[in-house]
């Protein structure tokens, strides 16, 4: 074996050598070039050396119990994810009807045309329970935003949670929507219920 | 039953399907996750939350790749958002050093091992997410680098870059501790 400078044949060798897990991993042509090449075989063996170091450090095991339990957990939770959505369209479902109710006369500031943009999601409303699935985050975020915005809730704390909702929205859609209505929760819909009742606009 | 098969009845609403496919893939996931957060706590919090998102996108599945590699996803996804969410630690965990090596009789193995994997953690601590991710799947996981770009979708390209950047950094790291590194090989679950 000689020490030898690199080339570009040492160039691909060595990146053969790290995507390599262990030495069997190593292409022929890799293994027979390690045989000649002192700087490639010395890069090899740090490599090797540190990924078989890496892989020896253990996964600390969990107990039994958690394994045991862990399917009954994961099931009570998305039972208790369908109840909590379930909760919270029908509080959407009813805001909606609720501003529909409403909007008649001239103590809202609705026009025809931007009732006609809920209708969609209305649809989307009911078939939400049924298709959960079928229901992209975007399309709820979209649709408590639309909530939200159309009924001019007042407080800033809120609007300011709804322009986050937006932004949660593209980041991490599958929970935006939830968070803010699970953030929002019953008494604060009940009070925005009641102020449409009332119609009241802020 | 393949996964298919199973996947097939838990859409048909049958709850003993959807257990069993948690009790196939809970320890993938589960390394997964460990590996990632470097702690039990969070590698435990973290298999329910995926079990709970894949439920909820079952119908999304299309069958195109294997169930695994979109669990490899999911997992994936929701420890980049969980790690996003947490904010950079200011501690090492280290529950990655404790393990069956602790019971080794010789105290000095002992010491070397466990400064070993408290420097492990610390370097992977300092990785970008989604280089962590990769090492961890490529490493740990034996996924090929193109599987990997399936579970990221992301490019082969970017994964092979990142895979190396990341490689490169945790050599750096332990540049002093590599020539008496353990080389015990672990096998996979």
């Amino acid at each position: 074996m000689t020490d030898t400078s690199q080339t570009p044949d040492c160039r691909d060798v060595q990146r053969a050598i790290q995507e390599a897990l262990g030495a069997t991993d190593l292409p022929a042509e890799v293994a027979r070039h390690l045989d000649t090449c002192l700087v490639c075989a010395r890069e090899a063996g740090s490599v090797l050396r540190l990924v078989g170091g890496l892989r020896s450090l253990p996964v600390a095991e969990p107990s039994q119990a958690f394994w045991e339990d862990l399917p009954r957990q994961v099931l009570t939770e998305i039972h208790a994810v369908q109840r909590r959505h379930s909760w919270v369209l029908s509080a959407v479902a009813a805001a909606a009807l609720l501003l529909f109710a409403i909007i008649p006369g001239d103590r809202g500031r609705w026009s025809p045309r931007s009732v006609g943009e809920w209708l969609p999601d209305l649809a989307v409303l009911e078939s939400w329970p049924d298709h959960l699935a079928g229901v992209s985050a975007e399309e709820a975020a979209r649709v408590v935003r639309r909530v939200a915005v159309a009924y001019d809730f007042g407080p800033r704390a809120i609007q300011r949670m709804v322009d986050a909702t937006e932004e949660e929205a593209i980041r991490r859609p599958e929970t935006a929507a939830w968070n803010l209505l699970d953030t929002l929760g019953p008494q604060e819909l009940e009070r925005v219920f009641a102020r449409l009742e009332k119609g009241v606009r802020q | 039953m393949d996964d298919l098969d199973l996947l097939q009845a838990v859409r048909r609403g049958e709850s003993h399907a959807f257990e069993e496919l948690v009790r196939r893939h809970e320890r993938q996931i589960y390394r997964v996750a460990f590996r990632f957060f470097q702690n039990r706590v969070d590698a435990e919090e973290m298999v329910q939350e995926v079990f709970v998102r894949a439920y909820r996108e079952l119908a999304r599945f299309r069958g195109g790749a294997r169930l695994g590699t979109w669990l490899y996803r999911i997992a994936v996804n929701a420890c980049l958002d969980r790690k996003r969410h947490l904010g950079r630690r200011r501690e090492v965990p280290i529950d990655a050093a404790l393990g069956e090596e602790a019971g080794t009789p010789d105290p000095f193995a002992r010491a070397a091992f466990r400064e070993f994997a408290v420097r492990v953690a610390a370097a992977m601590e300092e990785l970008p997410s989604r280089q962590r991710a990769i090492l961890i799947l490529r490493i740990y996981e034996e996924l090929s680098l193109q599987e990997i770009a399936e579970v990221m979708e992301s490019p082969l390209g970017t994964v092979k870059a990142n895979y190396h950047h990341a490689l490169v950094k945790v050599r750096r790291a332990l540049q002093d501790l590599t020539e008496r590194a353990p080389t015990k090989e672990t096998p996979r679950d």
